[in-house]
């Protein structure tokens, strides 16, 4: 996983999205978004609530389905349905706002049943994997409670283990603090900055503005389903060039 | 029409028997039909019906004031105008409804308002359907005042309930796919696979003719048919006034020898009602001498029973009884 | 009482084929009921209305219509099973719709981003229906199916009606015997009693072996 450096791989598009549109129902979510990460970048989407960053996010491993348009990834198009998607979904790790770990299972055995299952590692070695990962997440002491005997901070942190243990190309994190109380949002970013320092190609749904600052190559501005501006976390949150960036910045940096 | 042929619709109104019902109601009105053409004669229906004007229980005797014991059973059947009778809607020949009738056909239930004309004077009578489970229970509680359903009178019986009569003196027969062999005698049906009526004295029969049969039981007697035709069993053992009807609708089954057991009807009455009990013999005496019996006999098992009608059993003839 | 004494044998014989004819019949039950929750919920549309036909089917028709329909029926189209393999077989399908239906409640009380978490990670949706819905939907409806089984267990008693001398038929040829029916049916309901109670008292104990920390 520190393989990959941003210098080396800046060449690749990893995650390609070209046209995305997407409705549900008559309410328009995406229009027209075109965004590309490069291999071993780390791109935060920001913008005001119904922007349409959570849609675009989950539009990259198609657990939304999108209207029109394409996803590539790392050069291959991820079909709509059925197996080939799966295999392709394993090179997309996700890391939801609401963790989504499985009830019945222990932290271990959330963290080795993709490796085992979908990948098939013998026991023993998603067994080690999972250990050392949980270990690098800071909570190895926990790998044989159940989800519901962790706190947020640990359950996202478990969710980011289980996420990595496919070793995947790309991490998609959508919203992964939102719903923390703040005293455990900055174990959940410190272990995300660490990832993203070590080379992984991330996509970060966030409000956190400083992480924004601290480990974004590039942040992303939405509105009303549409890319509103693009630039370096620098230029954006120190020159924004559209009024409805400078508007939003207005109200969240205010504080 | 007065009548309707007793033989024909086998169906009774419960669900289980639905699946025939259709054909069977389609079966008797086409039968009605044949019936109205030939001018109301029934000679060309088998088991033919009443032939008109003969209700037995319009010209039957009425029970003298004298004999109707101030506080008795007699007298409080009296009172309400209407006799309770235990009995069945689903026994072909003895006490089915039928279901465009609306009345229920047969011997036993031909006797029950045969009871209640004597009684009352007027043949009203309100069948409550009793089950082989549950006819003691309700005679003990006063629930029906008398039972008519084939109810062969044993001691052990005698125990719980009172028995008025013999009344009839049947007996079990076996019914065979035609062709099939190997059952020539009762014994016979030792290691055999049986079919009988659940609840009816044959399974108590076989087992005692052959104690290594298996029996297999099925809730009514159309079923059971169907059951011996589909291979289920390797004989049928019935009544053999049934089977003699069973016979008749399905040419492919016959009946083995003769009757192999004498199972003798009694009617079930309250324990320990000796005045009904000798109230209700006095009237089965008489009606055995005034040709009431025989007269019901040939309109019901009469029609598919060869012969003349037999003689009455005794009264009091059984243990039990 | 003595009177069930008496024919204790042809009890025990009955409770043994009602035990015979409720666990096989259960065990079928439990594997179709799964097999059909998961087509109700199952993203091609064709094999959720296989699913809905096969609950609708079953849950409509009375056990007894079923039981007849296939031990007089299926025999006229040259299909011919003993009485207690039909038997087995009918109460298997019927009670299998409304396992399928508790199962289903079950399924829905996972949420759904557990079943997202398991596509993000790769798995098919037969596997995570496998290994992560149905694990956490069968431990939530262990009561549900607990009822179910006693159910099934009292419906035994109309296989009664096409042959198969299981506990209420035995009771019915000893009464016809004895002719007394309240202690005999008192006995037999008294068998049916302690089946269903063991299987209440087990339910409990499962429900908590199997439950899951929240």
């Amino acid at each position: 996983m520190k393989s990959t450096s941003p210098s080396s791989a800046v060449l690749t598009p990893m995650v390609e999205a070209r046209a995305i549109n997407k409705s549900f129902g008559a309410v328009r979510v995406l229009t027209d978004v075109d965004l590309t990460v490069a291999a071993g970048e780390v791109v935060v989407l920001i913008g005001p609530s119904g922007a349409g960053k959570s849609t675009l996010c989950r539009c990259l491993n198609r657990l939304e389905n999108v209207d029109s348009g394409v996803v590539l990834l790392d050069g291959e198009e991820l079909p709509a349905e059925g197996r080939a998607l799966a295999r392709l979904r394993t090179e997309v790790g996700m890391v939801f706002q609401q963790f989504n770990l499985f009830a019945h299972k222990t932290v271990l055995q959330n963290v080795t049943l993709g490796p085992i299952r979908v990948k098939g590692l013998s026991a023993g070695d998603a067994d080690r994997q999972a250990r050392a990962l949980l270990d690098r997440v800071g909570i190895a002491d926990k790998a044989d409670h159940y989800p519901a005997q962790l706190s947020g901070g640990q359950q996202q942190r478990a969710a980011i283990a289980r996420a990595l243990a496919m070793q995947p190309k790309v991490m998609l994190f959508d919203e992964p603090t939102s719903a923390l109380d703040p005293e455990m949002v900055n174990e959940v970013l410190d272990v995300m900055v660490d990832l993203a320092r070590e080379g992984m190609t991330m996509v970060v749904v966030t409000h956190e503005m400083g992480f924004a600052r601290r480990a974004a190559d590039r942040v992303v501005f939405m509105a009303d389903g549409q890319i509103v501006e693009v630039g370096t976390p620098e230029t954006f949150f120190t020159a924004p060039t559209t009024d409805r960036a400078r508007d939003f910045l207005s109200k969240v940096l205010s504080h | 029409m007065s009548g309707f042929p007793l033989r024909r619709p086998r169906a009774a109104a419960s669900p289980r028997r639905l699946r025939t019902a259709v054909p069977a109601v389609l079966a008797a009105l086409s039968l009605t039909a044949l019936a109205a053409c030939s001018g109301g004669s029934s000679s060309d229906v088998p088991g033919g019906a009443k032939p008109a004007g003969e209700d037995v229980a319009k010209k039957a005797d009425v029970a003298p004031d004298s004999t109707i014991l101030p506080n008795s059973t007699m007298a409080k059947i009296k009172a309400r105008g209407y006799l309770i009778v235990g009995g069945s809607q689903d026994a072909p020949l003895w006490s089915q409804l039928n279901p465009i009738s609306g009345k229920t056909d047969g011997f036993d239930a031909e006797m029950g308002r045969l009871l209640a004309k004597y009684i009352i004077g007027k043949p009203e009578v309100k069948i409550v359907s009793s089950a082989t489970e549950t006819r003691e229970a309700l005679l003990q509680n006063g629930t029906v005042d008398v039972v008519f359903q084939t109810y062969t009178i044993t001691p052990k019986r005698a125990e719980q309930v009172a028995f008025a009569g013999p009344y009839y003196s049947s007996g079990q027969a076996i019914l065979v796919k035609k062709g099939a062999g190997g059952i020539k005698v009762p014994a016979d049906l030792n290691g055999k696979t049986v079919i009988a009526g659940a609840n009816t004295p044959a399974i108590a029969a076989i087992k005692q003719v052959a104690p290594d049969a298996k029996v297999v039981t099925f809730g009514s007697d159309p079923e059971c048919v169907t059951a011996l035709r589909q291979g289920r069993g390797d004989a049928y053992v019935q009544d053999q006034a049934l089977l003699v009807a069973d016979v008749k609708q399905n040419p492919d089954t016959t009946v083995v020898g003769e009757p192999f057991t004498a199972d003798p009807y009694g009617i079930g009455l309250g324990h320990d009602d000796v005045a009904f009990k000798t109230f209700v013999n006095d009237w089965l005496r008489k009606i055995g001498q005034d040709g009431s019996w025989q007269a019901i006999w040939k309109q019901t098992l009469g029609t598919v029973v060869e012969g003349n009608p037999p003689t009455p059993p005794a009264i009091g003839g059984v243990p039990g009884s | 009482m003595d009177v069930v004494l008496r024919h204790l044998s042809a009890f025990t014989d009955g409770i043994t084929t009602t035990l015979e004819l409720t666990a096989l019949s259960f065990a079928g039950a439990l594997l179709i009921g799964v097999v059909v929750a998961a087509l109700r919920v199952s993203p091609v549309a064709a094999l959720r209305g296989v699913g809905t036909v096969y609950v609708e089917t079953f849950q409509n028709t009375p056990l007894l219509v079923l039981l007849v329909l296939f031990v007089f029926g299926l025999p006229e189209v040259g299909v011919i099973f003993p009485l207690f393999t039909t038997a087995v077989i009918v109460i298997a399908l019927y009670e299998a719709a409304y396992i399928a239906e508790a199962v289903r409640s079950g399924i829905n009380t996972v949420s759904i981003g557990q079943a997202e978490a398991a596509r993000a990670l790769g798995l098919t949706f037969g596997q995570s229906l496998r290994l992560v819905i149905l694990p956490q939907a069968l431990r939530g409806v262990v009561q549900p199916i607990g009822n179910i089984f006693i159910a099934l267990t009292m419906n035994t008693s109309l296989a009664a009606a096409v042959g198969v001398v299981e506990l209420t038929s035995a009771a019915n040829r000893v009464n016809l015997l004895e002719a007394q029916p309240i202690p005999v049916f008192v006995g037999a309901g008294l068998g049916y009693m302690v089946i269903c109670a063991v299987a209440g008292l087990l339910t409990g104990v499962i429900e908590r072996k199997v439950a899951i920390v929240r």
